[in-house]
């Protein structure tokens, strides 16, 4: 399947998925891509469309295999109408408290060793940049936010962890995230944020959003037992 | 429904993890909530054919010993690779509809442990949906009896309407889903296949792997012939069923049901439709090999195997 416009490639994603990756000179313009793509096709309605599964730079589309194959989806997105929605959507604004260091989620000294710099450094370049919402998922209310400094860039964990705490602030690569809930994974972990990310007994939605703007502020353990949501 | 009934089957022992479940959730993957649904789909489907239910109707997925208290007369059905059920202490067939009055209790195991059985009941099951599944997702909190993602608990009631009684239905163990592991697993390759040597694929498709005892509902880690893949970084993307992915331990974990939606391992394929079920029923200590298929020949064959289903059930698939 040969890319064509915005798509600069595609790859089986088994036998009932395709996935697309965007080009862009900046994540930024992948991203926006990326929505619009999936926007597309979600108005399109096509009844063979199982899920899109929108991230970073690309888009997992999921089709019933029983009503169609691969060529014809390739066909479908031949014929699609998107319009590539330059004027980036402005989104809220959040400043998420975090208790650097907190003892349940403390990978400072592993980033510290990996980046050449102290811990001190790690806490205070990674408050200094301001986020962006790419993608929601991972999880309900799990938001993939870029870009981390090159400086604190930290390849995941070689094995993932069984068990990493709810509200658990990482990074894996340029990617920063907050834990909504208990799970297993592979990131750097950095500390621990107070706020709930996700509201799982009501709406079922999320804090952040894509689109929108993240900044991170230390607060110390007391702020972060005053703070904390039950 | 007009209302809810007020009873149904009682759950009495749980055993390791007695979950409600449906074919799981659908279009929300982009939300961040995982697909879902039952581990042995073919299982699953065949115990709401043998109840004349309509596919997707809820059943019970069983790990371990559970036994259930029936408070109503009521059809039900029984299956799994190693499925053994037994009413009142009395064995009973699997893989066939089942007649339980009001008092009889029902015990469900595997004689395999570790793998998994279906009990479907032909009944209007009365439990709310959670984003559009009863599917139980105890990483998010979601789905089950109370929709918050726990497992049943004994002395839990699942409540439910019996439907009147229908013609019993069997299936003969050759027309059974074939859970043999010694045929290798097919995969599509796919998503970073090209960052992986040729040698290196070679080597994942001509070696065996364990089964590792971390396997879950969310992924199975093997272990085995170590792969290396040469991109180390990589955004975070969309998994799909069945996703083999490789950390830089070069390890394999397979994703199952229960996974989460975006990850930024680099991955090699997908294990086909057609053989996550029966993958899904290894058990620790297994051995797995697999074998690379493409795209249009998974889909013929998982088309071919559905029409074989539709000959044998008169139509449904």
């Amino acid at each position: 399947m040969t890319p064509f416009d915005a798509i600069r490639g595609i790859e089986p994603a088994g036998m009932d998925g395709i996935i697309l990756y965007f080009s862009g000179d900046s994540l930024t313009t992948r991203n926006n891509h990326c929505q619009a793509w999936e926007h597309a096709l979600l108005n399109a309605s096509f009844a063979w469309l199982k899920d899109t599964l929108p991230a970073y730079d690309s888009l997992l589309i999921v089709f019933d295999i029983r009503q169609v194959d691969n060529h014809h989806v390739y066909h479908a997105l031949r014929q699609l109408n998107v319009v590539s929605d330059t004027s980036q959507v402005e989104g809220k604004r959040h400043s998420l408290p975090v208790w650097y260091g907190a003892p349940a989620a403390n990978d400072l000294r592993h980033i510290a060793a990996h980046s050449g710099i102290t811990t001190d450094d790690v806490i205070r370049i990674h408050q200094q940049a301001l986020y962006r919402v790419f993608a929601v998922g991972f999880a309900p209310g799990f938001a993939y936010m870029g870009e981390v400094d090159d400086r604190i860039a930290c390849p995941r964990l070689s094995t993932p962890r069984d068990k990493v705490p709810q509200g658990a602030v990482a990074i894996a690569d340029n990617q920063s995230a907050v834990y909504p809930q208990s799970s297993p994974g592979g990131w750097n972990l950095l500390g621990l944020c107070p706020l709930s990310m996700f509201d799982g007994s009501e709406t079922y939605t999320a804090r952040l959003a894509v689109g929108d703007t993240v900044t991170f502020e230390a607060i110390d353990e007391a702020t972060y037992r005053e703070m904390k949501d039950d | 429904m007009t209302s809810v009934p007020a009873t149904g089957i009682e759950v009495r022992q749980a055993g390791f993890a007695t979950l409600l479940v449906d074919s799981g959730r659908q279009g929300t993957q982009r939300f961040g909530f995982s697909e879902s649904g039952p581990m042995d789909h073919d299982a699953y489907w065949w115990a709401n054919w043998l109840c004349g239910n309509t596919p997707g109707t809820t059943a019970f997925e069983v790990m371990g010993d559970a036994d259930f208290v029936s408070h109503i007369n009521v059809q039900l059905s029984v299956t799994g690779p190693s499925a053994d059920v037994h009413v009142n202490q009395v064995p009973q067939p699997s893989w066939t509809t089942l007649s339980v009055k009001e008092g009889d209790v029902i015990s469900v195991k595997a004689d395999r442990p570790g793998q998994r059985s279906y009990m479907a009941v032909a009944a209007e099951w009365a439990v709310e949906s959670v984003i559009g599944s009863v599917c139980t997702v105890s990483r998010e909190h979601l789905g089950g009896l109370t929709g918050t993602g726990d497992a049943l608990q004994p002395g839990d009631t699942v409540a439910m309407l019996p439907e009147n009684p229908r013609l019993i239905r069997q299936l003969n163990k050759e027309f059974r889903p074939d859970y043999d592991l010694t045929a290798p697993v097919s995969v599509v390759a796919g998503y970073q296949h090209r960052d992986f040597t040729s040698a290196t694929t070679s080597l994942f498709y001509n070696s065996e792997y364990r089964v590792s005892n971390k396997i879950s509902r969310m992924g199975y880690r093997l272990s085995g012939a170590a792969v290396a893949c040469r991109s180390r970084s990589l955004r975070s993307e969309g998994i799909n069923l069945g996703a083999i992915q490789v950390p830089p331990d070069g390890q394999p974990i397979v994703m199952m049901r229960d996974r989460q939606t975006l990850g930024g391992y680099p991955k090699l394929g997908c294990v086909t439709l057609l053989d996550i079920n029966r993958f899904a029923q290894a058990v620790p200590g297994d051995v797995v090999t697999f074998r690379q298929t493409d795209m249009n020949t998974a889909r013929s064959a998982y088309l071919l195997k559905l029409e074989k289903r539709a000959r044998l059930t008169g139509g449904e698939a």
